[in-house]
């Protein structure tokens, strides 16, 4: 089995939407060495020492903050569906947070191992073993450490790799952002915190942590609560309420016993509006596809797009994925979804709405 | 499936936030020197 590689479909939004953080990123870059030259002005012996580690003190907090925002997006999409579009082209900030992170490791290790008589990488491993003192931890290897897991993740955050890697490896290789994050605090804890002795460093630092542990456990308790709540259900059957309260177009999410969602649409065939039930997860990248919409027929991935038809789950030729179908009864006016899945791609005749009155 | 990590936040963020205010707690009190070992004397020097 071969997987074809497609270059990244670059298109208006996503080259504004690059330049934009980019622009973002130089100018965070730019004002803080500025402000830091100027603050903290030093007699010239010192300033060449000065720039270099303004420069790197620049980098290494922007790509700290950048990998906050990368990190509060996720659930912040979660908790109000309003802000899913900050979801589209996430990917790009991690790559980009990867690049910052990357500089900062480039030019520490030039400033601080690469005037010596050993290999750079050789002094970066060895030149602190001192692993049972927290102040003078080595804790440029706590960086290091998330350098590697974010050049991982950088790499393999083309589609290609989705595929060749399966969806389900491809994101627990992306969930280690977390063990990433989680390195880089500590790298800031026991590097720059232990000799910057303002305090704004660590509240601020504390401020991040908080707001990112904070957005995601209450993302995910909601989520959690919502899993395993599992919808009422009538004579076996899910009832997923009155057929007057799905929106033309969209979709009401029900949860089985098992915790899978299932996205009933209300969607249009023949000039007569009808129910339709398929899996809430995409086959392109598990995105939730009953917070999309059906357009020109097709329900709508609102992550990236992908279409199925509501009536067989299938992609419209050429595209070839599925997802599975499952049966719908409407009785008194109310939309009964049978829990037990139908293999991807089965065909199952939509529900038609009587009409009212 | 997306499932597994939609609901592992509501158990995985605790433990990393405990996790970390653990290490920051350290690592803020390292840096009064709580935590730095006091220089070994080197043996056979004058004192």
């Amino acid at each position: 089995m071969s997987v074809a590689y497609t270059a990244i479909g670059w298109n208006r939004q996503k080259r504004l939407y690059d330049a934009a953080v980019v622009g973002g990123v130089l100018l965070f870059v730019g004002l803080f060495f500025a402000i830091g030259k100027f603050a903290g002005r030093g007699p010239e012996v010192e300033r060449v020492h000065d720039d270099a580690m303004l420069l790197i003190r620049a980098l290494g907090t922007c790509g700290l903050v950048l990998l906050h925002i990368v990190l509060w997006i996720g659930p912040l999409a979660r908790l109000d569906p309003r802000l899913l579009p900050l979801l589209y082209n996430r990917r790009h900030l991690g790559v980009l947070t990867f690049l910052i992170g990357l500089a900062h490791a480039a030019i520490t290790l030039v400033q601080y191992h690469g005037f010596g008589n050993v290999n750079p990488l050789v002094s970066l491993f060895t030149s602190n073993t001192n692993f049972t003192s927290l102040a003078e931890f080595p804790f440029e290897l706590l960086g290091l450490a998330a350098l590697v897991i974010l050049f991982l993740m950088a790499a393999t955050s083309h589609d290609f790799w989705l595929a060749v890697l399966s969806p389900r490896v491809w994101k627990w290789l992306h969930m280690s952002v977390y063990a990433a994050y989680a390195l880089l605090v500590m790298h800031v804890v026991l590097g720059v915190l232990q000799q910057d002795r303002s305090p704004l460093l660590p509240l601020l630092l504390i401020a991040g942590v908080a707001i990112t542990a904070g957005l995601h456990i209450a993302a995910g308790l909601r989520e959690h609560a919502r899993d395993t709540r599992g919808d009422a259900l009538l004579d076996g059957l899910i009832d997923a309420g009155p057929t007057g309260e799905i929106a033309l177009n969209r979709a009401r999410v029900v949860c089985t016993s098992s915790a899978e969602r299932i996205a009933v649409f209300k969607h249009t065939a023949n000039g007569k509006a009808c129910i339709s039930a398929v899996a809430n997860v995409c086959a392109h990248q598990q995105g939730p596809l009953g917070e999309g919409k059906v357009i020109d027929g097709c329900i709508t991935c609102p992550w990236h797009g992908y279409q199925y038809h509501p009536a067989d789950g299938c992609a419209p030729p050429p595209f070839t994925e599925k997802i599975s179908t499952y049966r719908v009864t409407l009785r008194g006016g109310r939309v009964l979804i049978d829990p037990k899945a139908c293999p991807p791609g089965t065909p199952i005749a939509p529900a038609e709405v009587p009409d009212a009155g | 499936m997306i499932r597994p990590q939609r609901r592992m936040h509501a158990w995985l963020w605790p433990l990393i936030a405990v996790a970390l205010a653990v290490g920051i707690a350290a690592g803020l009190a390292a840096r009064r020197g709580s935590f730095v070992q006091p220089a070994a004397a080197t043996s056979g020097a004058n004192p």
